[in-house]
């Protein structure tokens, strides 16, 4: 069986496009040369790792990684090489998305596997003129790489080459706008947060000026944007704070599937679906701020979550707290991920079927202005002083509305959350997000231009 | 394979230095600048970037009697006590059926503009200025890069911050003019090669390793 396998991954060397499929046995490719690449640890692994849902069993694994260990050095490079397998999988570099247009990419879009948020800081006496220049430049930028070009100054375009859906979302903070003489442009609300019960805000997170949202299916990709973007912004402004996140890797799990956070959840699975009701929940329409139609608002939460704590959350207490099954994310009241949660349904003992404390019951929009699409991403920036992960969420939420949406329901959620056991809001900043450049224009012209 | 290893070397920690050696503070003070015309707006500068800037993404295509050009920009020197030169670069496309040469430029922020080349002189590269201009063949392009060729703003007087414009003509050899904006990019990395005058006998500082 293993010489087998390693022609059948010789010969999909030669054919990279082709998708990936499981074996007959439900083992694929990838699971076979990933057993082997650990092959120092393949007996264990076999032994209590290598769960693929359909694959036969642990022994049948672990025979497999051994075998491919053995076998498959030829063309990947050797089993303790860094090298990766050349097996068959669907390429994704070359996809790209769009600039140009009414709306902003990074929002209703496809939510990437790698997002990094950068808060940033108008240096001392930038006026309109600063703004508009460091805009158009990094307007500029953003072009370049969201098609994969090299950007104007770069020297090579090797590392820009495979965008792998890179997006770069602007949002300006009240700073900006007091910046460029026109404060009342933001929307209050949006402008100054309320103070939430069960914030335990840190300064290092706060607010900003302006924040680039950068996401990529390719982290190598983000981190040379991320750069190339500071670079050309360094004239005009400073880094305040920047925050990495992930959620699941593309392949990982069928596409379209709900990522799941560190605490195991599905996290957004209530996010609108359908693209007209989505888009109906994040562009603004409010004639009162014209420049802002086709934009958003948008609000970045910094949450730590007591990680220990909460894998050890025993018996049925994860899925109380939640309302939702870890497993499929479906709501205790229904079968699958997508069922209505059901506030009102009871038990024959007559007990709340989803406990009226839940997350999944406290956050459920009561109303259609309620509704926030989620498109947070998980952190995990090593330890804190006192020994527990400084890991947990960057939340983030796009709506039409933020007084009506987040801030209604973030009052909720303060006012009674089980999860508030856990999680802590440290850090907090909220953004006006403009419609999206027009062709050879740049972002924020509406409001620059106004 | 040795002597490249060491020169690789001797870059990297070179440039180390430049960028451990980066202030802001010492960014100078309010400068004017005329702007690209799309954008009609001159605007004092703060001490941070300069207004004005129109970089379109696939850059403007300025033309010129059979030449045009493309993609330009210029090294922006925010501290002028840091180094009095900086280059202009772009994608320059002859657009006749004859070869053109390029014999010498003028620009708006200072009365000295030369052509340099970059070159390998006594097994290190070194800029200077080329000798019988830039030959462009019919139909040729030719790239004004940095560590290539480049056009290069000697003898500043002021600072060039981010986002400020610069007015640039290029003249060939029989007279006829090609002018075009460039904008001040940040380049706080580069610049490496020293200067080597006409007579190359004298050097001076390269601008772009301390712009910041």
């Amino acid at each position: 069986m293993g010489r087998a396998r390693a022609r059948n991954d010789s010969g999909a060397g030669a054919s990279p496009q082709a998708p990936v499929q499981g074996s007959g046995g439900g083992i694929s490719r990838r699971s076979l040369l990933g057993g082997g690449a650990l092959a120092a640890g393949a007996a264990l692994a076999g032994a209590t790792s290598c769960s693929q849902p359909s694959s036969g069993s642990a022994a049948a694994t672990g025979t497999s990684a051994t075998a491919a260990a053995g076998s498959a050095g030829a063309t990947t490079g050797g089993p303790v090489g860094v090298a990766r397998p050349a097996e068959a999988i669907a390429l994704f570099g070359k996809d790209k998305i769009g600039f140009y247009g009414d709306h902003q990419a990074g929002i209703l879009t496809g939510q990437q596997a790698h997002g990094v948020f950068v808060g940033l800081n108008l240096r001392p006496g930038s006026g309109v003129d600063q703004v508009r220049t460091m805009l158009q430049m990094l307007s500029d930028d953003v072009a370049h790489l969201v098609a994969g070009e090299k950007p104007l100054t770069a020297l090579e375009p090797d590392i820009a080459a495979n965008p792998a859906r890179l997006t770069v979302t602007f949002g300006f903070g009240r700073g900006l706008f007091a910046a460029i003489g026109k404060p009342a442009a933001m929307p209050p609300a949006l402008a100054t947060l309320p103070a939430f019960s069960t914030d335990k805000l840190e300064p290092a997170w706060g607010q900003t000026d302006l924040v680039l949202q950068i996401c990529s299916e390719e982290p190598v990709t983000l981190s040379y944007a991320q750069r190339r973007l500071l670079r050309d912004a360094e004239p005009f402004a400073t880094v305040a704070w920047v925050q990495s996140g992930f959620v699941n890797s593309l392949g990982t799990e069928p596409p379209g599937t709900t990522p799941r956070n560190l605490m195991g959840m599905r996290d957004g699975t209530a996010n609108e679906r359908d693209p007209e009701q989505a888009a109906a929940v994040v562009w603004c329409t409010d004639p009162a701020y014209p420049w802002l139609v086709g934009g958003s608002h948008l609000v970045i939460r910094r949450m730590r979550i007591d990680l220990p704590l909460w894998d050890d959350l025993e018996g049925e207490g994860k899925e109380i707290a939640f309302g939702r099954r870890i497993g499929d994310g479906s709501p205790l009241t229904g079968t699958t991920e997508f069922d209505v949660v059901d506030r009102e349904k009871k038990d024959d003992k007559g007990f709340f079927v989803i406990d009226p404390g839940a997350h999944a019951a406290r956050a459920q929009p009561r109303t259609a202005d309620e509704r926030i699409i989620r498109r947070a991403y998980n952190y995990d920036d090593g330890y804190l002083p006192s020994g527990t992960p400084d890991a947990g969420l960057i939340f983030v939420c796009y709506q039409k509305d933020v007084e009506k949406a987040f801030i209604t329901v973030q009052k909720r959620l303060a006012e009674k959350d089980a999860l508030n056991i856990w999680a802590t809001h440290v850090g907090s900043a909220s953004y006006a997000v403009p419609p999206g450049p027009k062709p050879g224009g740049y972002i924020g012209q509406s409001l620059l231009e106004s | 394979m040795r002597t490249r290893t060491t020169t690789l070397l001797a870059l990297t920690v070179g440039t180390g230095l430049a960028l451990a050696g980066c202030g802001q503070a010492s960014t100078p003070a309010a400068t004017t600048t005329t702007t690209a015309s799309a954008a009609a707006a001159t605007t004092t500068g703060t001490g941070t970037g300069t207004a004005g800037a129109v970089p379109t993404p696939d850059g403007k295509t300025y033309q010129g009697e059979g030449l045009e050009i493309s993609k330009t920009w210029v090294k922006a020197i925010p501290d002028i006590a840091k180094g009095k030169m900086t280059g202009i670069f772009g994608t320059i496309k002859n657009t006749s059926t004859s070869e053109i040469v390029i014999v010498s430029g003028s620009q708006d922020q200072s009365a000295k503009t030369e052509l340099h080349e970059t070159t390998m002189i006594d097994g290190a590269m070194k800029m200077r200025e080329i000798q019988g201009g830039y030959k462009i063949p019919a139909g040729g392009t030719f790239e004004l890069k940095p560590g290539g060729n480049h056009v290069m703003i000697m003898d500043m007087t002021k600072p060039l911050p981010a986002g400020a414009t610069v007015k640039v003509t290029l003249t060939t050899k029989d007279g006829k003019k090609l002018a075009f904006d460039a904008v001040a990019w940040p380049f706080p990395g580069g610049g490496n090669e020293p200067y080597v005058d006409k007579t190359g006998m004298g050097t001076a500082t390269p601008a772009m390793s301390t712009t910041r």
